[in-house]
């Protein structure tokens, strides 16, 4: 298994409580709020023998107000931040990857303007990632 | 053939394999030179090889499974033989013994969650037992 899609399964279990969970992108129709996850940069640090990844993972919530947008956002932030096998070991990885650490990194936070009047909500967080292959 | 710039060492310290937790590993033989210069000689100074030394430094990343099995030999003042291939413990590569002293091993914790690494100084207590540079291989 890849580091990704070790990563990828690991969020999603984990935030899918909090609502409608999406990976990578929400098909059209998606209903809101919903939050989607998907990569944005790394690969191996090469800082030890290990394949050692470093990924940057963006997380949001996609909202019709904002502040509906911030609570479901601050909800799955209460269980990524700092949730990694060498933090409070919520998310620790899988049978190939250890996720050792998993850091609030951005903010993610703006508004979306289509032909609606009322805008739509992007809130979140980048998130990064260091996970070693077992 | 080909440059060899793979990272598929063999690294021993005190008969404990640490090649998996190495990220660095520098080794450096130096000789001192002695003026030897005399009788005729009007121009240039002459010069013979004096008593070689060795000076090494590692970089061992803190495994958190497995730093209990190494940690005791990265203690400052502590004696050890370092067994190094240069590619791996494969018969007929170059691979050089020689006991040394550790100087200092500090690591640094940071709150960026680099990493966590020993860096070690090593002093060669005497001279190598098995010699790369003397052609010292793997049986």
């Amino acid at each position: 298994m890849s580091a990704i899609s070790s990563l990828y399964t690991a969020v999603f279990d984990a935030i899918r409580g909090v609502g409608l969970v999406y990976a990578d992108y929400a098909p059209q129709n998606a209903m809101r709020p919903y939050i989607v996850f998907y990569f944005t940069s790394g690969g191996n640090t090469r800082e030890v023998v290990n394949n050692r990844q470093r990924i940057v993972l963006t997380v949001k919530c996609v909202a019709d107000n904002v502040s509906e947008a911030h609570t479901m956002a601050s909800a799955f932030n209460a269980i990524l931040e700092d949730a990694g096998g060498q933090e409070t070991g919520v998310i620790d990885g899988d049978s190939q990857w250890v996720i050792t650490t998993i850091t609030q990194n951005g903010t993610v936070h703006y508004p979306e303007y289509d032909s609606m009047i009322v805008p739509i909500y992007h809130v979140g967080f980048e998130y990064e990632i260091v996970m070693e292959e077992i | 053939m080909a440059t060899l710039n793979s990272n598929k060492v063999f690294l021993s310290f005190n008969g404990i394999n640490v090649s998996g937790f190495f990220t660095k590993f520098n080794m450096s033989p130096t000789a001192e030179s002695v003026e030897i210069t005399a009788g005729s000689e009007t121009t240039d100074k002459q010069y013979a090889p004096g008593l070689n030394d060795t000076k090494a430094t590692a970089s061992i990343a803190y495994d958190v499974t497995s730093v209990s099995t190494y940690l005791s030999t990265l203690k400052v003042g502590t004696t050890f033989e370092v067994i190094y291939g240069s590619e791996g413990a494969v018969s007929g590569k170059p691979k050089h013994v020689q006991s040394f002293m550790v100087m200092s091993a500090p690591h640094e914790r940071t709150v960026n969650k680099d990493a966590v690494i020993f860096d070690v100084d090593l002093q060669a207590t005497g001279a190598p037992t098995v010699d790369m540079f003397a052609g010292g291989v793997w049986a």
